[in-house]
């Protein structure tokens, strides 16, 4: 009895915090309409800002609290708003998890940079060791002021929303977005508002609970997945839910903890970790989901053009003949750095298919990389070129396989799926030294790290690493050959109709099912062809190399490459190399090593497409100046010319035009009537 | 030059019952596009102050288009709008509510999720005191002073396009632009709100008001014109328009 | 001829509103069933139930005599049944051939024929006359240009049923004209077209039946001759004018 009650406490701290951070998740995406997957990092940053302050510095802790959260936090909240999120309303939602992602990626990498991740931070809880007697369990004034402040912010955000002017803006915003301005109101206030109480909830959350995790920069950061299954149990919108949803999951771990024999049972040990990633699992294939129905969300502003297969070819000898020319060039670390990058390309070029022609969204392409690793690892003794076939055949079953219960979930949702298993991956399967399946007993990370054998191929010695970046540049071109071909196959063109209209493909008899479990499972394949490969390169296989966080940094570079394009995963691959490089030069790059894929990141808001397709724009104006007029691009011919007669109208200050985002809400929501 | 319709020092715009011709709205040439295609094809209009304007015409033809236009919602590509003489057409949507042009969109003029209370309350924005408005609203519309603890949402249609017409009065608009008032509901209840809006009418706030029950309305607007694709195509009294109806909406001959 | 297309009693009911009530009307081969009514009369959610993407509270839609109430899109769609959107549903980024030659090959590899998916497009391109702009980028056509192309899909795939919703919207009085002639001939093969359009002068020409929705419920089903003399018609078009002041 004594027993359950601790318990019990102990899983109401840990709800409330859970509470704390979901609870600003749903505020700022009910009224924002931008999942802010980077809330994670920006408590993370939070709890960091705040040990600097309290135990750096020595500053009282009541100072350093009441800075952080409330003054410094929504400061950065309303930054990320004006600056980033605004502009988002048109984008699609690739794009507008691209950003936040880019976010998390830098605030990460700035956070290691500035503190660093070697030294031990101790961070002791509000009034260690100070304790309470309830019903002859023990409590610390801590875990009383927690759940003291989770009843709070729930009792806070409810006379906020309901009882205050601001409170009703935000659900009015969140209502109807166009009645708003048509009434005189101004709906990014109340956007940016909802940043700033995010922003502070993320950092309150986030000092909350680093006494009870080590502060440090990803655990604390990638904490976040648990609050998202609050989150997706609240249906992202409604806060009791939310609360609700917390406080299940804060008791299940905590009674997993107390009552499963983890200590005894080895694979145990870290299924209490794993509760709230299988609650977030299961939320999200319980949940109500749309019907397929007409018009579902915004058409991307991002194109790419049709490849072809004299393209490909000369891109081919390009990438090749690089790598011919680098490998004797180049020093053992960027050599190395290359190579890495060149194999993670190959992953990225998973994304292709899936995120570029299908529109997709995955976050767990290292997952099935490392997947792809692991295998390789075991099946192949001395690295014969089966072992890649197999690498490939498992991950891409064990691609379907996860596809199968995500498939009806769509961008958003698919997203926060793919996530959870990445995350389920790292904390648990990846942990365990082997699995059993049907008898079967399949060995796994073993103790740590894995040996694997580089990939052999006839007439040539890959035993020597600058071969080997030869032969990945090959195996690139090989599998992005393919993908050319895909895209110009009828399959190709069935990918891109899914991603332009699903109710369209579902009414001229395409099974959307079949397509969508195909190409997440091809798509898997290749990436455990890449995770494979990367084995090869480091001959020893690792699960801190497959994890969750490795595969954000890759999608962003992907897509700043050019989701759509081969040779997008091309500029991909060859900025993480570079990248890579840099970090080997200075310990100071090494550090903040994700700083600069984050910025590329959240540059995505802007310039959607990528780099390729503007340098291949580029490229055939260039060849198209030298040979046929270019016919002029139309432009905006709405505003020129109308500045004189405004003139009076500016006196009385009504010059502002209504913006874009602004527009862009009122087509949606007012429904755009052409004819 | 006196105006009917002037803007006053702050700003707002102020009906004035005066003889003087500058009308309250007037288009001049008005085009507007989607994209490529152009909906309103030079667009001339002139609406005078007080009474009810009716633009009736059948779907498609840019009726919405030209209100969206009005309000500020959408940028036209050429012509010009005058409000009270004056060109509003760079301003903006907010800037243009707060300073007395109300527009009712289409099917949606209420927050569903918030009671008719909070609904009235967001009229704050425009400078008015709570409990005036409150007080105006439910006398005049007492069915909404039995609801105001509600949830707009669950009231009945006809009860929400009343919501939106007390919220938009409670504005004080000059000009009230209202956009397919009765669309899915029943000719009784479109009959009741057609007397609410003569009542708005009567207190000297001018209405434009786009209806597709071309009869329900022209019984009382005092002019009317109809649009078709894009095009002003007839303009005058109730009763010149009201004959050549059946025409203009259930095709001519069948030949 | 029998009913190709058929709703019995069908009632759609969006969180207590009742958009669709008690609907019955049915599509025949060789014929094209014009539907009207104003905004609002719940003409789109029928095309909606009829396709799979709203599902009715009450009643059963046949297709050929079979229930299909209750099936997915994809398969009513195998039942050779196809249809346009109001609001675009085009593959934007394809070029208009693209568009069309997907949706034949989509068929193909359903009906797992060896029908020549090239041919089937250009022909489909060829009766709505799209051909001129084969190699356009879809979603750059002008509206009505579009609304072909959507048209031009749902041919592609060789349908028996054709739901067409407002066709005819941002077309010009030639384009309309071209666009009647064309439905009048896909009829006369055989076709049961459904026509959701607000442009009467071709609904009154080209349908040989038609029904008229309001309010969610069928006002008349008649020959349009006597759809356009009616005065219940009338009145739902224009309101009453017993607006008491």
């Amino acid at each position: 009895m004594q027993d359950l009650l601790a318990y019990t406490i102990f899983g109401l701290v840990t709800a409330s915090i859970y509470a704390i951070a979901a609870s600003g998740l749903v505020v700022t995406y009910t009224t924002s309409g931008v999942f802010n997957l980077a809330h994670g990092a920006i408590g993370m940053f939070g709890a960091f800002i705040y040990w600097q302050l309290r135990f750096s510095w020595g500053w009282p802790a009541w100072i350093a609290l009441l800075l952080v959260v409330f003054v410094l936090s929504p400061i950065f909240g309303c930054g990320l708003e004006k600056a980033l999120m605004r502009n988002l309303t048109d984008a699609t939602e690739a794009t507008k998890l691209a950003v936040t992602i880019g976010v998390l990626v830098a605030l990460v990498g700035a956070a290691t940079w500035i503190w660093d991740p070697n030294l031990s931070r101790p961070f002791a809880a509000f009034y260690q060791g100070n304790k309470v007697d309830i019903l002859g369990v023990p409590v610390t004034w801590d875990q009383l002021i927690t759940v003291g402040i989770g009843a709070l912010c729930a009792v806070g955000l409810r006379v906020l929303l309901y009882r205050t002017r601001i409170g009703l803006d935000m659900r009015a915003v969140v209502d109807d977005r166009a009645l708003v301005l048509l009434n005189g109101g101004r709906p990014d206030r109340a956007s940016m508002f909802s940043w700033a109480i995010g922003s502070m909830l993320a950092s309150l959350a986030g000092i909350l609970i680093a006494p009870y995790i080590q502060l440090s920069v990803v655990p604390l950061t990638l904490l976040v997945v648990n609050a998202y299954a609050a989150a997706v149990i609240g249906k992202l919108r409604s806060l009791p839910l939310t609360f609700l949803g917390a406080a299940i999951i804060g008791l299940l771990q905590s009674y997993a903890v107390g009552y499963l024999p983890t200590s005894t049972v080895q694979w145990m040990q870290h299924v209490p970790d794993t509760i709230p990633i299988l609650v977030l699992f299961v939320a999200l294939l319980v949940l109500p989901h749309q019907r397929l129905r007409g018009h579902t969300g915004r058409r991307g502003r991002e194109s790419f053009p049709v490849p072809t297969y004299k393209m490909a070819l000369i891109g081919s000898a390009v990438v090749v003949g690089l790598a011919c020319a680098l490998a004797p060039l180049l020093s053992t670390q960027p050599l190395f750095s290359m190579s890495s990058g060149l194999g993670l390309g190959i992953v990225g070029l998973s994304l292709v298919p899936l995120l570029g022609y299908g529109g997709q969204i995955s976050l767990c392409q290292m997952t099935f990389a490392g997947i792809g690793a692991v295998v390789y690892a075991h099946a192949t003794g001395g690295g014969s070129p089966l072992g890649l076939v197999v690498a490939f055949v498992v991950a891409a079953a064990v691609g379907a396989l996860t596809a199968l219960p995500a498939i009806r979930l769509r961008g958003l949702y698919l997203a926060l799926a793919t996530a959870a298993l990445a995350e389920f991956c790292d904390t648990f399967v990846f942990g365990l030294s082997s699995v059993t399946v049907f008898g079967h007993h399949i060995p796994l990370f073993g103790n740590g790290t894995l040996p694997a054998a580089r990939l052999q191929v006839p007439f040539v010695d890959v035993s020597n690493d600058r071969v080997y970046l030869v032969v990945l540049a090959v195996i690139f071109c090989a599998i992005g050959f393919g993908i050319v071909a895909l895209r110009r196959s009828r399959h190709g063109r069935v990918l891109l109709a899914m991603r332009e209209s699903p109710a369209a493909c579902a009414m001229l008899g395409l099974r959307l099912t079949t397509v969508k479990l195909a190409v997440f499972s091809l798509s898997a394949g290749i990436a455990g062809v890449g995770g494979a490969l990367l084995a090869g390169l480091s001959t020893q296989v690792a699960p801190d190399q497959f994890s969750f966080f490795q595969s954000l940094p890759l999608l962003l570079l992907m897509m700043a490459g050019g989701v759509g394009m081969v040779s997008g995963a091309f500029f991909g691959a060859l900025a993480l190399g570079l990248f890579s490089t840099l970090g080997t030069m200075s310990s100071l790059f090494s550090r903040g090593s994700s700083l600069l894929p984050g910025l590329v990141g959240i540059g995505l808001g802007s310039q959607p497409n990528g780099v390729a397709s503007d340098i291949g724009a580029g490229l055939s104006a260039l060849v198209r100046r030298r040979g046929a007029q270019v016919p002029a691009v139309e432009t905006d011919v709405v505003t020129e010319g109308w500045d004189e007669q405004c003139i009076e109208w500016e006196f009385l200050g009504m010059d502002g035009r209504i913006s874009r985002r602004e527009q862009q809400i009122l087509d949606d929501s007012l429904g755009l009537k052409v004819g | 030059m006196t105006d009917s319709a002037t803007m006053s020092v702050t700003g707002r715009l102020v009906p004035e019952p005066v003889l003087a011709p500058t009308p309250i709205l007037e288009l001049r040439d008005l085009h507007a596009s989607y994209g490529a295609i152009e909906v309103l094809h030079g667009m001339d209009m002139i609406v005078p102050a007080g009474g009810i304007f009716a633009v009736l015409g059948p779907n498609g033809a840019g009726k919405s288009t030209m209100l969206r236009v009005v309000a500020g919602l959408h940028a036209p590509s050429g012509g010009s709008v005058l409000l009270g003489g004056r060109d509003v057409v760079r301003a903006r949507p907010d800037e243009l509510a707060r300073r007395g042009v109300c527009l009712i969109p289409e099917g949606r003029g209420v927050f569903p999720n918030l009671t008719v209370e909070e609904n009235l309350r967001l009229i704050g924005h425009l400078g008015a005191s709570m409990s005036e408005i409150e007080q105006r609203t439910y006398e005049q519309f007492p069915r909404l002073a039995e609801r105001r603890k509600q949830l707009a949402g669950t009231m009945s249609g006809g009860e929400q396009q009343m919501l939106a017409l007390a919220r938009a009065v409670a504005t004080k608009p000059g000009l009230l632009l209202i956009d397919e008032l009765s669309m899915g509901l029943a000719p009784k209840i479109v009959e009741t709100l057609y007397e609410l809006v003569a009542q708005i009418a009567q207190d000297g706030v001018t209405v434009v008001a786009v209806e597709q029950f071309a009869r329900t309305i022209l019984g009382i607007a005092s002019s009317a014109v109809v649009v078709t694709t894009g095009r002003i195509v007839m303009a005058g009294g109730p009763h010149e328009v009201e004959s050549e109806l059946s025409g203009l909406y259930l095709g001519d001959t069948g030949a | 001829m029998s009913a190709l297309l058929e709703f019995r009693e069908v009632s759609v009911v969006y969180g207590g509103v009742t958009a669709v009530d008690k609907v019955s009307m049915s599509a025949e081969a060789g014929q094209i069933h014009g539907l009207i009514g104003p905004n609002g009369a719940g003409k789109s959610t029928l095309f909606n139930v009829a396709s799979g993407l709203v599902q009715p509270r009450q009643g059963t839609v046949l297709l050929e005599g079979a229930d299909i109430t209750a099936m997915g899109s994809y398969k009513r769609a195998r039942l050779r049944m196809a249809r346009t959107f109001q609001q675009l549903e085009l593959f934007g980024v394809l070029s208009v051939y693209d568009n069309v030659l997907t949706a034949a090959e989509i068929r193909r590899s359903w009906a797992r024929d060896h029908s020549d998916s090239k041919a089937d497009a250009l022909q489909a391109l060829e009766r709505t006359g799209l051909a001129e702009m084969a190699q356009e980028r879809s979603d750059r056509l002008p509206t009505g240009l579009a609304r072909l192309l959507e048209v031009a899909r749902a041919l592609a795939t060789r349908p028996k049923v054709l739901l067409l919703d407002e066709p005819a919207a941002g077309l010009n009085e030639q384009e309309t004209r071209t666009l009647g002639k064309l439905l009048i001939g896909l009829a006369d093969d055989g076709l049961a077209i459904v026509l959701v359009e607000h442009d009467m002068d071709l609904v009154m020409q080209i349908c040989s039946v038609v029904t008229v929705l309001n309010l969610g419920k069928v006002l008349l089903t008649a020959a349009p001759d006597d759809v356009r003399k009616d005065q219940a018609v009338l009145s739902a078009y224009l309101g009453s004018a017993e607006v008491n002041v």
